[in-house]
């Protein structure tokens, strides 16, 4: 048995491989979300089933609610309809706007949130030393990118049409926390680290007040990375998927992990 | 920091960021390689890739380097620009 720590990524994957791949971006954002957890959720059970010892889960964004249900908090069905409601609520209950969300290189956090004071614009994910990601208006992200003078190679806009993690989601927040209250929630048996906070859900209540938090608060991903680092140095960490696109936060973040895909 | 990197030098720092941006399938990489083909990049590893390079050069040369990206195929190529913006600086 290897002890094994399990990471989840966000919903910033365009497709499921396979034989032909899932391309996610011709689904509903809905469908797309539902479709990253359940794989991130087969990936992990073929771990467990092959031998993984897992001590620890950590997601990231979306993720988080795959890890819960790895970590024993939620159960599936449940955890597919918050995914469910977390993907369709914006556009029911949000004014119509062009958002946008896009992951930047070459670029710090705290470079982003001065060039983004005054736009409506956020910094929403802190990765590593100058990898981060914003979420705003689509004329906002612009300006602040010529603002900025950015190349457009240094970053990436992912398949995310709605303001997750900025103030812009208490509409949201609010409705899914209504929904959550219906949920059977349990302690974790797996211990699980958040970016939401950073912290660690520790109980029921964390966990579901984290999963609602999460809509509103930004991911704070190289400090829960950095916090897991420390307490599984020893560990396998395997990845679920399905772009495994988090294993750059590694080296960047200046950590030496046994870290491949799951 | 200009530097007068010979294409061995050069290839010696392309491994180096290939090594860390896919430490989980390591292997040799030699001019001739694909970026995409063969290495199996992505255009965010092209640009982790060359950032390993701000150790060695100014950030005007990395910045002209990530300008041409869109236009290099191979890792032959990725040098050849190097050494073509460090000139050109």
């Amino acid at each position: 048995m290897t002890d094994t720590v399990l990471v989840f990524e966000g919903q910033g994957a365009t497709t499921i491989p396979g034989r032909p791949p899932l391309d996610l971006t011709a689904l509903a954002p809905a469908e797309a979300q539902r479709a990253i957890v359940a794989h991130q959720l087969g990936r992990a059970r073929a771990r467990v089933a092959a031998g993984a010892e897992v001590v620890g889960v950590v997601g990231q964004s979306l993720g988080e609610v795959t890890a819960l249900v790895v970590a024993g908090v939620l159960d599936e069905d449940d955890a597919l309809e918050l995914v469910r409601l977390r993907a369709e609520l914006p556009a029911k209950l949000l004014p119509p706007a062009d958002w946008t969300m896009a992951s930047m290189t070459r670029l710090p956090s705290e470079r982003a949130e001065a060039a983004a004071a005054g736009h409506e614009l956020w910094v929403v994910g802190r990765n590593g030393p100058a990898d981060c990601i914003v979420v705003g208006h689509r004329a906002a992200f612009a300006a602040v990118v010529a603002q900025l003078g950015l190349s457009p190679h240094t970053w990436r806009e992912l398949p995310v049409g709605a303001p997750y993690h900025t103030p812009a989601m208490a509409p949201v927040a609010e409705a899914l926390a209504e929904a959550a209250a219906g949920c059977a929630w349990r302690d974790p048996v797996i211990p699980v680290v958040t970016p939401t906070g950073p912290g660690e859900v520790r109980t029921a209540a964390d966990a579901r007040r984290t999963v609602v938090t999460a809509l509103t608060s930004p991911v704070a991903w190289r400090e829960a990375l950095v916090t897991a680092a420390r307490r599984w140095p020893g560990a396998a960490w395997r990845e679920c998927g399905p772009s495994v696109s988090l294993h750059r936060f590694v080296w960047k973040n200046g950590l030496t992990l046994d870290w491949d895909e799951a | 920091m200009t530097t007068t990197a010979t294409a061995d030098d050069l290839l010696a720092t392309l491994q180096e960021g290939y090594d860390l941006v896919r430490s989980s399938s390591p292997r040799r990489i030699a001019p001739g390689d694909e970026l995409v083909e063969d290495l199996g990049l992505d255009s965010l590893d092209f640009i982790d890739i060359v950032s390993v390079f701000e150790s060695r050069f100014s950030t005007e040369v990395v910045d002209r380097v990530i300008d041409r990206l869109p236009e290099l195929t191979t890792v032959g190529d990725l040098v050849a620009a190097f050494q073509a913006a460090d000139a050109a600086t």
